[in-house]
């Protein structure tokens, strides 16, 4: 006869489900309670890009930031550069700034309303310092804060 | 009270949350289901299609579900728990296919679930494979069922370790996740101090990913025991604070599985103590867990055999296009 501890049958029993439950979610990858997590796994490219609102003053800033957008070009042309899949972009993140803009899009600029540009900013990621993008202007615009 | 019903108790508690969580989680993944708008992006699989499509269908089947899991909550039934589960599992897949995306955050009350249902099935097969010759104590089954619990949480956290590791190797540990992370998290102020050290320093995001890291892989800890348990649970609830102060995401269904589960437990045990076991025969013990490690070796082998994978791939999780 021998004494086990109920802690140590637990660990042991604990140990053995993780390693089982490691090799059996890498071999199907998900399927329902299994799953590797691996949402925030893959490695990013060199930048990222995002178009972004560029006010004097106040750098650049979310297209979310104003209450009222109005651009030099139709709201079709201004949809299409957020939509335009050629640069290294979180696609979810576009489409939530496409659908505030169609909300907010005015014809022509409100009272108000400041000179903004419509850029595109691309960061480096693995830059020393990533906190300034390179910024290219699509649209001149002007914006209600 | 005696020790015994003391733990008992607690087990009991622990059960009745899980099946709580379990339960929210259906309804959110039926109100998902029912606010989609239904394109189908998944290689369709006839029957899960099916049933994600017939919202009738699918809203009966997921109010049976919380009733079995109210059920198992106040019963402890192991069979209603395996019912339970595995009409979990066909709702979520099915909701999946529909969606054409995972909802990563759908999965901790169902790894609690699957974790308790294998901790207790464990102590019912020991039990009845004579190890003890004096019995086993009654309050066993709770016990292994929320170590169970406890070791599949765990297991979430040590494969998304891993994960990193196996996709990005040492590197996932640059600044180009983390800065990529914020980034991609609008409309969050940039220019918060922790943020801004993010994107304007290199030794700031190395620094929080590399600690991200090994709190995920340190999880496999919690299952040796309530000391560490829970420092473990101390810190994977800072690293999930991070994340919310960083880039704004808050994995609530995570915390509200991982706080009992590795705090509250960790606590509770130092407290309380651990069933006391009657000497066992070392033999039926031996040859017991050995039966055990096949059972849940062959689940692996299955897991690599079956073609689960290729009938199951999704889409990337972040859909990125590549510059030309």
């Amino acid at each position: 006869m021998a004494a086990l501890s109920s802690r140590r049958l637990a660990g042991s029993l604990g140990l053995g489900f993780v390693a089982c439950y490691v090799a059996a979610a890498l071999g199907v990858h998900h399927c329902y309670p299994l799953y590797v997590f691996d949402m925030y796994a893959y490695a990013p490219s060199g930048t990222v890009a995002s178009v972004r609102m560029e006010l004097a003053g106040a750098g650049v800033v979310p297209v979310t930031a104003f209450r009222a957008v109005s651009c030099d070009k139709p709201l079709s042309e201004v949809l299409a550069a957020l939509r335009d899949f050629t640069y290294d972009t979180i696609q979810a993140r576009e489409n939530e700034y496409a659908r505030w803009l169609e909300a907010h899009w005015t014809p022509a600029p409100v009272p108000g309303a400041v000179p903004a540009n419509l850029v595109r900013a691309r960061w480096s990621l693995e830059a020393p310092d990533a906190s300034r993008p390179a910024v290219e202007k699509l649209f001149a615009c002007e914006v209600l804060r | 009270m005696t020790a015994e019903a003391r733990r008992e108790a607690w087990f009991r508690q622990v059960r009745i949350w899980i099946a709580c969580i379990c339960a929210v989680d259906q309804v959110v993944g039926t109100v998902l289901l029912w606010t989609s708008a239904g394109a189908a992006r998944l290689p369709p699989m006839a029957l899960l299609l099916a049933l994600g499509r017939n919202r009738g269908l699918y809203v009966a089947l997921a109010a049976l579900t919380i009733g079995l899991l109210a059920w198992w909550g106040r019963s402890g039934r192991w069979r209603v728990a395996v019912a339970a589960l595995a009409l979990q599992a066909l709702l979520f897949e099915a909701s999946t296919t529909v969606l054409g995306r995972i909802e990563a955050e759908r999965f901790p009350p169902g790894l609690a679930l699957l974790g308790w249902v294998c901790g207790v099935a464990a102590a019912r097969y020991l039990r009845s494979s004579g190890v003890w010759a004096g019995g086993a104590p009654r309050d066993l089954d709770g016990f292994l069922g929320v170590r169970g619990a406890t070791a599949a949480v765990s297991a979430m956290y040590v494969i998304s370790g891993l994960s990193k590791l196996v996709e990005s190797g040492p590197g996932w540990v640059g600044p180009g996740h983390l800065r990529a992370l914020v980034l991609s998290r609008s409309p969050l102020p940039l220019d918060s101090p922790l943020n801004a050290a993010i994107l304007a320093t290199t030794w700031v995001p190395t620094a929080l990913a590399a600690a991200a890291l090994v709190i995920e892989l340190s999880a496999v800890f919690a299952v040796v025991g309530p000391r560490a348990r829970l420092a473990v649970g101390l810190a994977l609830v800072g690293m999930h604070l991070g994340m919310f102060v960083t880039a704004g995401l808050l994995a609530v269904s995570t915390l509200l599985v991982a706080w009992p589960l590795f705090v509250g437990d960790g606590l509770a045990q130092l407290r309380r103590g651990t069933p006391q076991l009657p000497e066992a025969d070392p033999q039926r013990l031996r040859r017991a867990l050995v039966r055990l490690a096949v059972v849940g070796g062959l689940v692996a082998v299955a897991a690599w055999v079956l073609p689960v994978r290729q009938a199951l791939q999704t889409a990337p999780f972040h859909q990125r296009s590549r510059p030309r």
